[in-house]
């Protein structure tokens, strides 16, 4: 029951088929899925999917709830999206953002109302972003705002966190911020799905590697059993050596 | 007017334990601001409306209209009759007109995420002007309607026709702000095009009570006027009100307001409705008057920032005291001659308007 189960999902969008029938090994809780791919593969149509924000058929379970048709309320209180980009004009401050992606949600409940300031702050501090509480967003710089935006997602506690490229402007040291914070939210029994491109992130950061190509699923599992020299060469089309360390981590030599 | 300094004290190398309780009392700080803020807007509403009540071709000052409140007998019969009928419906009319319309702004520049949409923006005041228009030179209106609110009756007519035009195009092609603009732009140039064409039809004095309608004016300002308006306003104001956090949502991008499980569709056609009754019924009373719904959130952004509970009353007091100083300046820049209330507020608010905007660049 516990997990996330994708299965035949197609998608699109005006006359366009996206995901054409994509199924997924199940997920369990507590998981993090790093998925990678080409541009324009589907990662971010498939996120938006998952939180409901684009029609589709087949089947999505969260812990046996169908996420395709459950009431809307009940969805946005299991699913947080973080979206790949952030808004350009909001004078609003982050703290305020973080407020308002607590509280206006239609599933707010007094409980949220009362200490949703005290949450909002406690999770910036998380994030070592404090700091920029009371900074207008539209100041903040690229990487800040990623940070502002991921904030926003993790305030929900949810049991599906879906992050869109969450760390693409983040400098080494917040890189590092972030997977701590996302790791931590899984050690509760979240699932994490985030979408990247840096390769090498995904192989030391998640549990399973999942890559989509042309709206298909291509591979998926261990992190050493997906990126792999042919792999690489069927995704992307280019020739590198992959060496996989000890510690989890994987080196790729590009020729 | 700065209600946001970014930091405030707080430094990114401050790793002291309370750094929490340090920056809510920063944030405790800045709400206080704030709220001084809006206080101040009050102040100054407040003022101005005072201001408005005491001036006028008559001799009736300062003193003697707020003593004919406070003591009706104080007052000549024809004092009273100036004060009672004329000055008092006139000024909380300006008011609640100030207030509608700023309102109005505001949430029109929330939904659809552009600060230089007003409520006009979507065709709304050109087609009032229509509806004004056929009253006036042809005479056409909604059939039982007494002779003196035919105007205002077929203004606001042809203003919820507009919206419900374009609450129709939301049902077909969802709510995306570039669709709607493209509509309300449309429906501006045709009732635009339309109005022309009856003042071609028109006879030189229709043509002259037209122009002066499209002017604004608060001269025929009544009880019943100030009583509907006002019943619009607080039909319209809870739902504004219950609506600051998922509009303060919007803000942050469709997908995550969606994501947040807020249905947007509803919640811009909802607002959209408040706005056409603000909008439609003040206009409907006073005619066109341009830039109070621009300047007056737009003010009241800069001074306290997009949290929609303090945006909404700030920019709702700015629109009063706008409209209040301009009626002032209305009765005043030329003496004995009563302007057009809505050329006043351009010509009175926009100095203010441009100081404001370069003087505070990119400050909050
Ligand atoms: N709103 C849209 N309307 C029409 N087609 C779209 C829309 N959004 C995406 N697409 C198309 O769907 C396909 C998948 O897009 P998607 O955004 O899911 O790619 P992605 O894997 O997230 O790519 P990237 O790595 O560049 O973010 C692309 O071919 C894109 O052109
Ligand atoms: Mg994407």
């Amino acid at each position: 029951m516990a997990g996330l189960d994708i299965e035949n999902v197609r998608a699109g969008y005006r006359g366009r088929e996206v995901l054409t029938g994509l199924s997924l090994p199940p997920i369990e809780q507590g998981c993090i899925t790093a998925m990678v791919g080409p541009n324009g593969a589907g990662k971010t149509t498939l996120l938006r999917v998952l939180a409901g924000l684009l029609p589709a058929s087949g089947g999505v379970r969260l812990d046996g709830l169908n996420l395709l048709d459950a009431p809307t309320g009940e969805r946005a209180r299991k699913v947080a999206f973080m979206p790949q980009f952030a808004p350009q004009r909001l004078s609003l401050t982050v703290v305020e953002t973080v407020i308002a992606a607590l509280r206006a949600s239609p599933m707010d409940t007094e409980e949220t109302r009362v200490d949703a300031q005290q949450r909002a702050l406690e999770t910036l501090d998380r994030l070592n972003i404090l700091y920029l509480a009371l900074q207008p967003f539209d100041t903040l710089s690229g990487g800040q705002r990623q940070l502002a935006s991921l904030a926003q997602a993790l305030v929900r506690q949810p049991r599906l966190l879906l992050l869109d490229e969450p760390t693409s402007a983040l400098d080494l040291r917040y890189q590092q911020q972030v997977i701590g914070n996302v790791r931590e939210e899984a050690r509760k029994g979240t699932i994490v799905i985030m979408v990247l491109h840096d390769l090498q992130a995904a192989a030391s950061w998640a549990d399973t590697v999942t890559v989509l190509s042309g709206g298909r699923l291509f591979a998926h599992g261990h992190p050493r059993d997906v990126i792999t020299t042919p792999i690489l060469r069927q995704v992307y089309g280019i020739d590198a050596v992959v060496e996989h360390t000890a510690r989890g981590g994987v080196h790729i030599q590009v020729e | 007017m700065s209600a946001v300094s970014p930091h405030l004290g707080l430094g990114q190398g401050d790793t002291s334990p309370d750094l929490q309780a340090k920056t809510a009392a920063a944030y405790r700080v800045l709400m206080r601001r704030r709220f001084a803020w809006l206080a101040l807007l009050a102040l100054v509403a407040l003022a101005a409306f005072v201001a408005d009540l005491s001036t006028g071709p008559s001799r009736l000052g300062l003193a003697g209209a707020l003593g004919g409140i406070l003591r009706p007998d104080s007052l000549t019969a024809s004092e009273a009759a100036i004060l009672w009928e004329v000055r008092l419906p006139q000024a909380i009319l300006a008011v609640l007109v100030g207030l509608a319309l700023a309102t109005a702004g505001a949430e029109m520049q929330t939904i659809l995420d552009n600060p230089l949409a007003s409520p006009f923006t979507l065709g709304v005041s050109s087609s009032a002007s229509f509806g004004a228009a056929l009253a006036i030179v042809l005479g056409v209106g909604i059939p039982g309607v007494p002779q003196a609110w035919l105007i205002s009756a077929n203004a606001f007519v042809f203003a919820t026709i507009v919206v419900l035009v374009l609450q129709l195009v939301v049902r077909w092609r969802g709510s995306g702000t570039d669709i709607l603009v493209l509509c309300g732009i449309a429906l501006f140039f045709t009732f635009n095009a339309l109005v022309a064409l009856t003042q071609f039809l028109a006879s030189q004095q229709a043509l002259q009570q037209l122009v002066f309608w499209t002017m604004g004016s608060l001269s025929r300002a009544s009880w019943d006027k100030v009583g509907v308006l006002a019943v619009a306003l607080l039909l319209a104001w809870p739902f504004a009100w219950r609506a600051a956090w998922p509009m303060m949502a919007l803000r942050l991008g469709e997908d995550r307001a969606r994501s947040l499980g807020i249905d947007i569709t509803r919640l811009r056609l909802v607002a959209l409705l408040r706005v056409s009754l603000m909008t439609s019924t003040a206009i409907a009373f006073v005619g066109t008057i341009g830039f109070v719904g621009l300047a007056g959130p737009h003010i009241a952004r800069l001074a306290i920032g997009e949290d929609h509970r303090l945006l909404l009353p700030a920019s709702a007091l700015t629109g009063a005291a706008i409209m209040s100083l301009a009626s002032v300046a209305s009765k005043t820049i030329i003496p004995g001659v009563l302007l057009p209330i809505g050329v006043v507020t351009a010509m009175v608010g926009l100095p203010v308007f441009f100081s404001l905007i370069f003087s505070r660049r990119r400050t909050v």
